[in-house]
């Protein structure tokens, strides 16, 4: 039997499991460290030398030796009178009695034997001087330095393999207690059968007699009975596992399967440290009646029982699930990735970042309080990554599993065929899709030709659309990919929005369909159409609401200026729209239609009425600024840099100084000098909160957030009644990380304008900061009432809610059921 | 709405910004599905970017989540469940969150595991963001 099996599970089960579910990355790394005898030497490489304290460097950490450093190192981390290591014995307890402990993948199984076996390793080396009373806690006593170096010679000519013996220092008797005696021989023992495995059990015996010579141990002094206590409770657990019927989830069988193994293994302890209480029966040549009668030859008697009886709540079914399940994805999904990690390390000289990321990696791990991330295992691996000695064959981990790789067929298999069905369920919108983007690449001449037959088209486009069940997600995705497919195309796009126009406008000559429809029907499809279609659309053309009440109303400038006092944000937009409509050149209406966007936090709706605003009044001081402050939002720097320099190059009292500072002197400063010559005008003219705005929002745009933050607070001083610089404010404390101050700035703002959407929104943010989700969520509530349409803040209040865990509310949210969601989440 | 568009639509901002620094980092094509729709987020030149739907080149990196895993990624918020309690367990540094969604199977890693773990600073860049 090969060690594999000892930790992996056995090799020998029949298939089982459902196979669904995810990889085991512990599982496959014993897997993969344990690939042959000859890796046998890594996985002992891989025992915990990085816990070690200083001194154990002085032992050379030779491949052959490593196993018995390991073993010191848990030793010497208790050394009477030395310095404890960084990590002490409880941690590292913790670390490897965390593993067994992990619920869930039915690996956890396979780290918890890993685990023991490290145990064992460690007791071999951690003998103490004399018998402890059951319950004492772990033996803290430290082991003659020559056991370990016994030991270690030992295991270094399990290394050599075929090498001559080391010579083995002699121990004086007596050092050693029975029980500790009676571990070093059956562990030993155990060890050697694994690691000789090739050369024979005669061999292993030898091997291990040779030790307990140089221990001083006689064999024939020791009780031979220890093996069955512990097949005794191994029988129990296996009966009360078979009793326990079928399993109910793989995870929870695996568990409470590792448990059962450590409770046994806790036994096993006790029981060898209690050597007044077992049977001593005086035996000689006590290894080969240890090999007729010893627990390791029955435990491999009770497997192929097991195996039998085929029980399916057995250990056995719990192996075959491993094996055959989840298991092998696991396993072949993290060998995949470790194989490709190894292989970018070495590629691409990024071992030096890997391996720091990886160390600092180990470093929280290993403090991290989740017992599930407390895997010494992966830990190990870690930190082998982390000292670079993670050097896998790329050969060996090539080789891709099969279960993994027929899941990942089936998978795309899936996909191909949703994708089908999808495309047969929404043909129409496809295929109209595909017109237009043909259309729209398509040489001007045949464009005419197409606008010629205008009325054939809009048929077509109201069947596509009809076809389209807007709301599915199905048809959205194709509807999402069609426009992707435009807006990734060669052909410089007017923008969709601006191609309405102009069909619009050409709609004299086609035939039927009247504007409103078609513009609602564009309009519903633009919805659809979700973040693809508004990146496409980004940055470009003003996008109308239809339909709007207030089309065609003369009093609709002075309703929607009344709306926007009331804070009627949605409905100002309506009639501000309306106006433009009608009076496309009143950069008026054009400009508080830009700033009732800001607030209702659509910058880039806000950036094209700005824009329209600024065509009809290039000097407007208010539109040069907020367009700088849409901009910064948008994080589109030289925009906003290129608004902000006019503004000051506009302004009467600004104008000499920003003429004085010239251009940049090169693209690359272009922020640096304006900021510059801001910071200039703002020492000769105090007093002027605008001007300590402009420049607070360079300095955000430049991550000054410190600067941005006493520009804004000393604009707060001239000009307390600005709620939308309360707002900036507050952003900018939220992204310089001070949430919470920025909560009661926001709240400021808000005092100052209840419906303030963006604040509310921004509220929101600042929430989910400080980890206050399901506040975070109400904020977005209130803040989507008041702006339904706003699709990203639909986002983020789906993105507390999950990190909130509120089911419910989730579900009232995909039904965008505001009632509901502010019901639930009442601030 | 699900959560992953919103989130995409920020970092694709942030790519004007961060895209070169974070292209430097990365160099590579990282594709996320996200319940099945895919995201690729192509930092192997300029400023990188972020486009729906599957790309035509094989990706070097993809990761497969649910939508609500997705926005606890992002938002650094990646525990196991764990009822209510007086320890809560405060949001998982970087880049260990990716590591600990690995581990707790709400993250599916197809590729390079190294560029998995260089990954924090695209989620820093998809969270929500205040603005002035």
């Amino acid at each position: 039997m090969a060690l594999r099996t000892l930790v992996t599970g056995s090799d020998m089960c029949s298939a089982g499991g459902d196979g669904a579910g995810p990889s085991n990355a512990v599982g496959a790394l014993v897997n993969q460290l344990l690939g042959g005898a000859a890796k046998t030497q890594e996985q002992l490489r891989d025992l915990p030398v990085h816990h070690a304290p200083p001194q154990l460097h002085q032992v050379p950490l030779t491949p052959e030796a490593a196993a018995m450093a390991a073993a010191a190192g848990s030793r010497a981390m208790v050394l009477p009178g030395l310095p404890q290591g960084a990590v002490g014995p409880g941690t590292l307890d913790a670390l490897l009695g965390g593993a067994p402990r992990m619920a869930g993948p039915p690996g956890a199984d396979v780290s918890g034997m890993v685990a023991e076996f490290e145990q064992m390793q460690r007791a071999a080396g951690q003998v103490p001087f004399g018998p402890q009373p059951p319950g004492s806690g772990p033996m803290l006593a430290a082991a003659p330095p020559a056991v370990a170096h016994n030991l270690r010679a030992f295991f270094s000519s399990a290394g050599a393999r075929t090498g001559a013996p080391q010579p083995l220092a002699p121990l004086a008797p007596g050092a050693l207690s029975v029980a500790d005696q009676c571990r070093v021989r059956d562990r030993s023992t155990i060890l050697a059968r694994q690691l000789f495995s090739e050369q024979g059990q005669g061999f292993a015996d030898a091997q291990v007699a040779r030790l307990l010579e140089s221990l001083s141990v006689d064999p024939r002094q020791l009780p031979g009975g220890l093996a069955h206590v512990h097949d005794e409770a191994w029988h129990g657990i296996w009966q009360q596992r078979q009793q326990a019927g079928p399993l109910v989830a793989a995870d929870v069988a695996a568990a409470q399967h590792a448990a059962a193994l450590e409770a046994v293994w806790r036994e096993q302890q006790q029981q060898a440290a209690r050597p007044w209480q077992m049977p001593h029966v005086p035996s000689t040549g006590w290894a080969d009646e240890f090999a007729q009668k010893g627990w390791a030859d029955e435990f491999e008697q009770q497997q192929q029982q097991q195996q039998q009886k085929q029980q399916p709540a057995g250990p056995q079914s719990w192996a075959e699930e491993f094996t055959h399940g989840e298991g092998e994805k696991w396993a072949g999904e993290f060998e995949a990735a470790a194989a490709e990690t190894a292989a970018a390390a070495r590629r691409s000289a990024g071992p030096g970042e890997a391996m720091a990321a990886t160390r600092r990696m180990v470093e929280v791990l290993g403090a991290d309080a989740d017992p599930k991330m407390r895997n010494s295992q992966f830990l190990q691996f870690l930190s082998k990554m982390s000292r670079g000695e993670l050097l896998l064959e790329e050969g060996g981990l090539r080789e891709v599993d099969p279960a993994a790789a027929a899941a990942a067929r089936q998978w795309a298999d899936e996909f191909d065929e949703r994708q089908q069905q999808q495309q047969q369920r929404s043909a129409g919108g496809t295929a109209w899709a595909d017109d237009f983007a043909r259309q729209q690449q398509a040489p001007c001449a045949q464009q005419q030709g197409q606008r010629a037959a205008g009325g054939d088209w809009v048929d077509e486009f109201a069947r596509g659309v009809a076809d389209l069940d807007i709301g599915g997600d199905a048809a959205q995705e194709d509807l999402d990919a069609a426009w992707a497919a435009i807006g990734s195309g060669a052909v410089p796009l007017a923008g969709a929005a601006d191609w309405v126009r102009e069909f619009g406008g050409d709609e004299a000559g086609a035939v039927g369909a009247a504007p409103e429809e078609w513009d609602a029907l564009y309009a519903d499809a633009q919805r659809g159409a979700g973040a693809a279609a508004s990146a496409a659309a980004r940055g470009r053309e003003y996008a109308f609401t239809d339909p709007n009440p207030f089309l065609g109303d003369p009093q609709a400038l002075a309703k929607g200026k009344d709306l926007f006092r009331r804070g009627l944000l949605t409905e100002a937009a309506l009639a501000l729209e309306a106006e433009v409509r009608a009076q496309p050149g009143n950069s008026e209406a054009w400009r508080l239609l830009g700033t009732v966007h800001a607030e209702n936090d659509d910058d880039q709706q806000a950036i094209a009425a700005m824009g329209r605003a600024l065509g009809a009044d290039p000097s407007d001081l208010g539109v040069l600024l907020s367009l700088g402050v849409s901009h910064t939002n948008e994080l589109d720097q030289a925009e906003a840099v290129t608004h902000l320099s006019r503004w000051l190059a506009a302004h009467p009292s600004y104008a000499a100084a920003a003429a004085a500072a010239g251009p940049p002197p090169e693209s690359s400063q272009v922020l640096s000098h304006t900021l510059r010559t801001f910071k200039a005008a703002a020492a000769a003219h105090r007093g002027d909160s605008e001007l300590l705005i402009a420049t607070g929002v360079l300095q955000h745009l430049g991550r000054d957030y410190d600067g941005a933050i006493a520009s804004f607070r000393a604009a707060l001083d001239l000009a307390p009644g600005d709620y939308s610089l309360w707002n900036k404010l507050g952003a900018t404390l939220a992204n310089h990380s001070h949430s919470g101050e920025a909560i009661s700035a926001y709240q400021r703002a808000l005092d100052l304008k209840p419906n303030y959407m963006r604040a509310w929104t921004n509220m929101g943010v600042a929430y989910a900061n400080v980890g206050d989700y399901t506040r975070s969520a109400a904020f977005y509530a209130r803040a989507l009432s008041l702006n339904p349409g706003a699709d990203h803040v639909w986002g983020y209040l789906r993105t507390s809610l999950a990190c909130a865990g509120q089911t419910d509310m989730l579900a009232a949210a995909d039904r965008r059921d505001l009632a509901a969601l502010q019901a639930g989440l009442p601030l | 709405m699900p959560a992953a568009p919103a989130l995409f639509e920020q970092l694709e901002k942030n790519l004007k910004t961060e895209g070169p620094e974070l292209v430097k980092r990365i160099k590579g094509l990282v594709v996320f599905d996200v319940d099945g729709t895919q995201w690729a987020l192509d930092l192997r030149e300029g400023s990188g970017s972020v486009t729906k739907g599957k790309p035509e080149e094989k990706a070097d990196l993809t990761l497969t989540i649910s939508d609500a895993n997705f926005a606890q990624l992002v938002m650094g918020k990646l525990n196991p469940q764990q009822p209510a309690g007086p320890s809560r367990t405060p949001p998982c540094p970087a880049p260990l969150i990716l590591i600990k969604a690995f581990l707790l199977r709400k993250l599916k890693i197809n590729g390079s595991m190294g560029l998995a773990l260089k990954l924090q600073p695209i989620l820093d860049a998809a969270a929500p963001k205040a603005k002035l």
